[in-house]
Parts: C-alpha cells; structure tokens; sequence
C-alpha cells in the first residue's frame, strides 16, 4: 500500500546524500527518522520504524507522533500506548491500517544499548568462525531496531569509538546476517569502512563482509581500497574479494546488461 | 619437504605499515596465532602440490559453528631442525576420521623464543593464505560427495550457508 506516499503532506528528504534508505520527514521544527527499504514500496505487512533525533519530553513527542499520524504514518488505533512517551523505552505501537508495527525508540537508549555491547566484548578473544555474544547481541539489535541500529554502528565504527577488532569482527558478521530491510545501509556501511578506516583490522572486517554479501555493488569500492593499500598482503586479500563479485556480476548480468 | 599448516588470522601478520619493525621480524600480534599448549603447537600436513589441502579446509572449517574465510599458514618442516623443535605425528580432532588419524602433527619443545622463530619462518616463506567463505563452502561440499565428511556432523549455520551458496552458483 502507498499510504504514505498518497497521505504525506510534509516533504520527504533523503536521510543520506548516498541513499541509505532513511526517509527523513520534516515535521515543524522536529525531525523524525522513518525506515523503510523504500518509501515508495511499502506494503501491507512492511515493518516501520520512527526513531526522534532528538531527546523529548513527552509533551513534545506527542504532538510531533500525532502530526506523524495526521500525515499518514500511522493510523488512528493510537500512536503510543497509554499515552505517554518514556525516554530511553521502546515503544511498539500497532498503528497503520494495513496492521503493520511501528517502534518507537530512543536513539540514545540505542546508543547506549550498542556502547554496552561493544563494551563487553573489549576483552573478547575472537576466532574465526565461532560464535560469540557480541556478534549474537549484535545482529540481535539490528533485527530489532533496523536501520537506526546501523545507524549507531556505523556512528561508533567510523568514528574510532571502539576497538579495531570488535568494529573488524561487527563489520564482517553484519556482513553475513539476512536482513533485507537493512541490507543497503549494510552494505553501504562496509563499503565506506573499507575505503574510510584507519585500521587495517576494521577494513579488513569489511572486506569479508562484503565477500560474505557478495554483492558486485561493492566492486568499485574494493577497486578504491586496492590503490590505496600500502601491503602486498592486504591488497591480496582485497582483490580475492574483488575477483569473487567479478565473478558473481558476470555470473547474474543478463544479455541485456552487455554493453557493446 | 612437506608443509605445515596452521590456521591463523592474516591480518595479525601484516608488517607492511610498521615503519618501526625490525627487518625479519614479525609483529607481536602474529604471536596470538601460535599460541602454545604445554608447550606444543598443533599443524596439518599437507601433501606435494597441495594435493589434501582442499580435504583439510573442509574438515577444519567444518569444526567450527559457521562458514567463515579460512586463514592459514604454511610452514616448511624443513626448518624445524634449525629451530630446535621437534615434529611428532599425534591424532587430531576433526570430523575426517581419515586426516585426524594420519596428517596431524605436534611442534613440540616450543619454547618462547623458538614461538617467534617459528613465526618468522612462516613469514620468511610469505606462505599465509586466505579462503573466502564461498571458496570454503565449496570444498565442504566437495569433501561431503567425496563421503570424507558425514554431513550429519556439519553445525546447522554451517550447513544452511553451503547451501546458500551452492544454490547461487549451481
């Protein structure tokens, strides 16, 4: 269903100049961060979810979330239950009529959530292969929480804020995890740790990472972080992963797609 | 000579942006993949030409609890004499009955100093080599039809991503 689409009053802006799928809905003074994989192909059962940039009190949350629904995002079964918009508290709301969720969540409570898994793992010994809580606790939140989990991520990870092994081994299993809402901000994140991080250890999590997606979408950004490599070793490394999703392209491109 | 092979993890060895490391050495990060055991080190032998290392990767990878890349080094037993450690055929654990009985080895007598002479010998011959998870899902594959492997004895995470990716490159 195209309710939003049909519905929306406010103008939509693209939450990132890059296309990460976040569709940011001006509201007044207030921004609202709303996920979807696309705004324009939303159907019944699709799962929203609106995150404020901002911390609120209550009273300016409602009024915001009310203007939300008015604009067509939510529905009129109630924006949030009881009323009352608790800081830091995730609130799953059945709004819509299509009878799809919607979550509302802190940002914050989320950056502290993910601050404590990384925290936890700082001592961790990782082994390729094996399972963890970290990757567990992980993946566990991006399920949850989609797009602004990755978000947060991808804030703690390019900004040097944890350690170079733990941003590596987030980056690979982020990777792997089956999560199509999510998957264009994944890859999107591990393209630019592959290309932005200082440690080889996080860049390096990111190449397995996008071998572990394989998709060719990454070839460019693989070729980028093959020139700028200093080591022999690591470029090696780097150009496996580039040959595997040559492979792939080449393997999926239709007739159509060759160009004489 | 025959080759060794241990698992490690690629990135630990790479010297290349370490202005301050000394000519032949290795970094200390490097060390953590030789970690001893009653002063023992743990190696696979691989035979001429590569000929069971693709039956290794599979039994190895398969002892984990997901398809992951698979580093690995090569060492050269020849310089094993010179270092002062000594080589004895020992059974290995993993799911090849076959490789665990016949191709596992024991580095034995390791001292701390002979830990790092055997890390610069890995690093002299440069033989450290990486497997991405869909070349690794292959050779699972390949050592499942081959009966080297009960696929009953795959982890599930592990068997469902074989799957995946034998599916997209049937």
């Amino acid at each position: 269903m195209m309710q939003t689409e049909r519905n929306m009053t406010a103008p939509i802006y693209r939450g990132d100049s890059v296309g990460v799928p976040i569709q940011q809905m001006q509201l007044g003074m207030r921004n609202i961060y709303i996920q979807s994989s696309s705004v324009h192909s939303l159907a019944a059962g699709d799962e929203w979810l609106v995150s404020t940039t901002a911390l609120l009190q209550a009273s300016e949350a409602i009024p915001i979330l009310q203007t939300a629904y008015d604009s067509g995002v939510t529905s009129e079964s109630g924006i949030i239950p009881g009323g009352e918009f608790e800081r830091g508290r995730e609130h799953k709301v059945d709004v819509t009529d299509d009878g799809a969720d919607v979550h509302v969540v802190s940002s914050e409570q989320l950056r502290l959530d993910i601050g404590h898994i990384f925290a936890a793992a700082a001592e961790e010994e990782f082994e390729d292969g094996m399972d963890n809580e970290f990757t567990r606790a992980l993946l566990r939140t991006v399920r949850q929480h989609g797009n602004i989990a990755v978000n947060e991520l991808e804030h703690v990870i390019l900004n040097e804020q944890v350690s170079s092994e733990c941003a590596g081994e987030a980056l690979k299993w982020l990777g792997d995890m089956e999560h199509e809402p999510t998957r264009l901000y994944r890859r999107w994140l591990l393209e630019k740790a592959l290309v932005e991080c200082p440690s080889m250890i996080a860049r390096d999590g990111a190449n397995v990472g996008l071998a572990l997606m394989d998709d060719p979408h990454a070839i460019p950004f693989l070729k980028k972080a093959i020139e700028a490599s200093t080591s022999p070793l690591f470029s090696e490394m780097l150009l496996q992963t580039l040959h595997q999703l040559e492979e792939t392209r080449n393997a999926t491109a239709s007739p159509d797609d060759i160009v004489c | 000579m025959p080759q060794l092979l241990r698992m490690i993890s690629c990135v630990r060895w790479n010297d290349d942006s370490l202005d301050w490391l000394p000519e032949g050495d290795v970094p200390g990060d490097a060390l953590r993949d030789l970690q001893t055991m009653e002063s023992k080190l743990s190696f696979w032998l691989v035979l001429p030409n590569d000929a069971n290392l693709s039956r290794l990767v599979a039994a190895l990878a398969v002892s984990r609890k997901k398809l992951d890349k698979f580093d690995y080094a090569l060492l050269d037993s020849e310089d094993l004499p010179d270092i002062g450690v000594e080589l004895e055929q020992t059974p290995g654990q993993c799911f090849d009955q076959e490789l665990a009985q016949d191709f596992h080895y024991e580095v034995t007598n390791v001292s701390g100093s002979r830990v790092s002479a055997l890390a610069k010998a890995i690093r002299r011959h440069n033989r450290l080599e990486r497997l991405l998870p869909k070349k690794v899902a292959v050779f699972i594959a390949e050592a499942v039809k081959e009966k080297w492997i009960d696929p009953r004895h795959l982890p599930p995470e592990v068997a469902e991503k074989v799957q995946k990716w034998l599916r997209k490159w049937k």
